[in-house]
């Protein structure tokens, strides 16, 4: 659908509100031009009716007395001497025929008695539709039925304008402008109008759809490029310019986002191929070994060398796959057993199963325990102190000494595993944790070691609740601490 | 032919040079790269095989020193099979690239392949009159009719095949038959030449006095257009 399109809503909500406002502003501007023509027509209407209702009162006499029957004349242009009343009704039908060269035409009408007393109207129109609605107009409204009174309004009446003068006295006089070209004038006007409207909100529309574009030009490119990322090019990052917008801060978020994910990934591809290449290397001696003794015709003396040098490949084998899955229990969130045990009890084990150990690498072990309660797998923790004694063995010149010290502190067992050899180095210190990370490749390899131990020294203490830590430095040993909740 | 090993897996390395010692093929071993190197520079191997991910110096870095100072054709052998690492590889001058765990078969198959492309004639067979070298099958007929010949002698006959028109100094062939654990003083090569003959006929293989050996013939590289 078009509209889900977010700059055609923007565009369709654009357009609503330009045109709404152009409509509202040009047809009160249409009013108000109109009201504005209209009350020059009535002063036009009004100037004519003062210029010549002496006329007509010539030409109609009594238009201009107060009362029907009246004795005394209203007029005060009559009384005037030296008058001569044919001159005057010359000089009053002059005016009328002025009158109507300026398009405007008399009625002079009895309503009472609906009796048209002088028209100028065209003969085409009857004046006693006329006389019907001045008679309509001059109807009193909601006043009790009275004597007429004076009476001075304008009306409009089909394609007139229309000025009632009703003077005291029955009749009236209706002056008539003809608003036909008026009326034209504002159709035209307002067509006018209605173009200019429909230009200021196409151009307005036009505009709205660029900015909307602009604007949006930025969110086309997030797209673009988290589509690129999404498709592999995991390197990729979303450009940010100006991390202050809404945009911008999307943006932000998003290579943060990815960045996290890609890190993540990197990990899982890295572990992946440490993995694979710690199992291949064994694998390798193994298929080589026994290709080797196959090829020919051997003694048995050779068949047990080949097949011995296979076993041992093996069991290295065994020794990763082991690891590899522990971690991937201890990832997938194995429970931890809540035994309670004794760090010190631990502790005192693993030091007796390794003085066999130790007495072949000529390490001493040094005990320093006292009780540690915690709760967990006695198991997973006796190995936990295993692998980092044998380490601590291990990896050390001859004539290295191992202190393994518990005790409880602050509401916290620890256990600490102290030696002073050779250290690891600084850069080495923040990746020992690291799945198959290796200090020293020979070393550890002869060893056996895959460089999965000291992982799952961490994965196994923090599934307890623990945090282990690791001080060094070159030449004077290293530390570690792993601490537990005490039960 | 004389190949270098460099491996750290000891187990790998001994049934590999045991393999290749069966092979014919003169064989020393380096359990890194620094070793691998040294031996490298000081002695003109026919190839290398080269272990990626070493402790000391790893194959890469090996490579990239040797490469500044040897052609010496050079195949990896690695863990790691990512296409990132097998192009790093090659674009660091190696020849060929093989992944653990592989076949021996397919070891040996690229290693001669290796040597071959480093010949002055990839053909896969040798004649000289009327004996046949078969370099794919390792196997030497005369008439028609296989001769029985060790891995050593095979390589002795190819190698002065190879060369063949050149006198090729006893130096020379001690130091692509034997490695460096065998004693070169011994006369060994005499041993091998004399077997060669009594298979082979005497007239293939000639005695320069105070030179060395040669077989007649023009070189495969310089035939005649």
């Amino acid at each position: 659908m078009i509209f889900h399109s977010i700059r055609w809503r923007i565009l369709a909500w654009n357009f609503g509100l330009l045109a709404t406002t152009a409509a509202v502003l040009l047809v009160a501007f249409h009013r108000h031009e109109r009201a504005n023509r209209t009350q020059a027509v009535d002063l036009r209407l009004r100037q004519l009716m003062t210029t010549s209702m002496g006329a007509v009162g010539e030409i109609v006499p009594g238009v201009a007395g107060p009362r029907p029957g009246a004795a005394t004349p209203a007029n005060p242009a009559r009384p005037r001497p030296n008058d001569n009343p044919a001159q005057r009704k010359a000089k009053a039908e002059l005016t009328v025929r002025e009158l109507e060269r300026e398009g405007c035409r008399l009625l002079v009408a009895d309503p009472g008695k609906g009796e048209v007393l002088f028209s100028s109207l065209g003969s085409e129109e009857p004046a006693a539709v006329l006389l019907a609605a001045c008679q309509e107009q001059l109807a009193p409204k909601g006043e009790e039925a009275g004597p007429a009174r004076p009476v001075d309004l304008i009306f409009t009446q089909g394609t007139r304008r229309i000025l009632l003068h009703r003077p005291p006295g029955p009749t009236f006089v209706a002056f008539l402008l003809d608003t036909s070209a008026l009326e034209a004038d504002l159709r035209l006007l307002a067509w006018k109008l209605f173009a200019a409207g429909f230009a200021l909100t196409g151009v307005g529309c036009s505009i709205g759809w660029v900015l909307a574009g602009r604007s949006l030009r930025p969110l086309d490119r997030i797209a673009a490029d988290a589509e690129g990322i999404a498709a592999g090019d995991y390197g990729r990052k979303i450009d940010v310019e100006d991390t202050e917008s809404e945009l911008g801060r999307l943006a932000v978020v998003l290579n943060e986002t990815f960045g996290r994910m890609n890190a993540a990934r990197e990990r899982v591809t890295r572990f992946t191929a440490d993995a694979s290449h710690e199992l291949r290397t064994p694998l390798a001696v193994i298929l080589s070994d026994s290709q080797g003794a196959l090829r020919q015709e051997r003694t048995p003396a050779e068949y047990q060398a080949a097949l011995e040098t296979i076993q041992r490949s093996a069991l290295r084998m065994k020794a990763i796959s082991d690891a590899l899955l522990e971690l991937a229990q201890g990832d997938a969130g194995r429970p931890v057993a809540q035994d309670a045990c004794d760090l010190a009890d631990l502790a005192d084990e693993a030091v007796a199963l390794l003085g066999r150990l130790a007495r072949d690498h000529q390490a001493k072990l040094v005990a320093n325990l006292e009780g540690a309660p915690v709760k967990g797998d006695a198991g997973r923790l006796g190995r936990v102190i295993l692998n980092l004694v044998v380490n601590a063995i291990l990896h050390n010149a001859a004539g290295v000494t191992v202190t393994v010290s518990t005790g409880t502190r602050d509401g916290r067992a620890s256990l600490t595993i102290a030696d002073d050899g050779r250290g690891i180095a600084a850069e080495d210190l923040p990746r020992i944790f690291d799945r198959f990370h290796r200090a020293d490749a020979a070393r550890s390899r002869h060893t056996g070691g895959a460089g999965l131990g000291l992982a799952i020294v961490k994965q196994t203490v923090e599934a307890h609740g623990g945090a282990i830590a690791v001080t060094s430095e070159v030449g004077r040993g290293t530390v570690f601490v792993a601490s537990f909740p005490a039960a | 032919m004389r190949i270098l090993l460099v491996e750290d897996e000891a187990p790998l390395r001994a049934s590999l040079l045991k393999v290749l010692r069966e092979e014919g093929y003169a064989v020393d071993g380096a359990a890194d790269g620094a070793e691998g190197l040294r031996k490298a520079l000081e002695c003109d191997y026919d190839a290398i095989l080269l272990d990626h991910m070493m402790p000391a110096m790893d194959g890469r870095e090996m490579l990239r020193r040797l490469r500044g100072v040897k052609r010496t054709p050079v195949m990896m052998l690695t863990a790691r099979d990512s296409v990132e690492d097998r192009v790093v590889g090659l674009d660091l001058g190696a020849d060929d690239y093989l992944v653990k765990p592989f076949v021996q078969q397919e070891l040996l198959a690229r290693l001669r392949a290796l040597v071959r492309r480093n010949r002055p004639t990839a053909a896969v067979t040798i004649a000289l009159g009327d004996v046949v070298i078969d370099t794919v099958a390792r196997r030497v007929s005369r008439d028609g009719k296989e001769q029985a010949v060790t891995g050593r002698e095979y390589t002795l006959l190819e190698y002065l095949a190879h060369r063949r028109g050149a006198v090729v100094t006893r130096a020379e062939l001690y130091e692509h038959l034997f490695d460096e654990n065998e004693d070169t003083l011994s006369n060994l090569l005499e041993v091998h030449v004399c077997n060669l003959r009594r298979k082979l006929g005497a007239e293939l293989i000639k005695t320069r006095r105070g030179l060395g050996y040669v077989i007649e013939g023009v070189p495969a590289g310089k035939a005649r257009p």
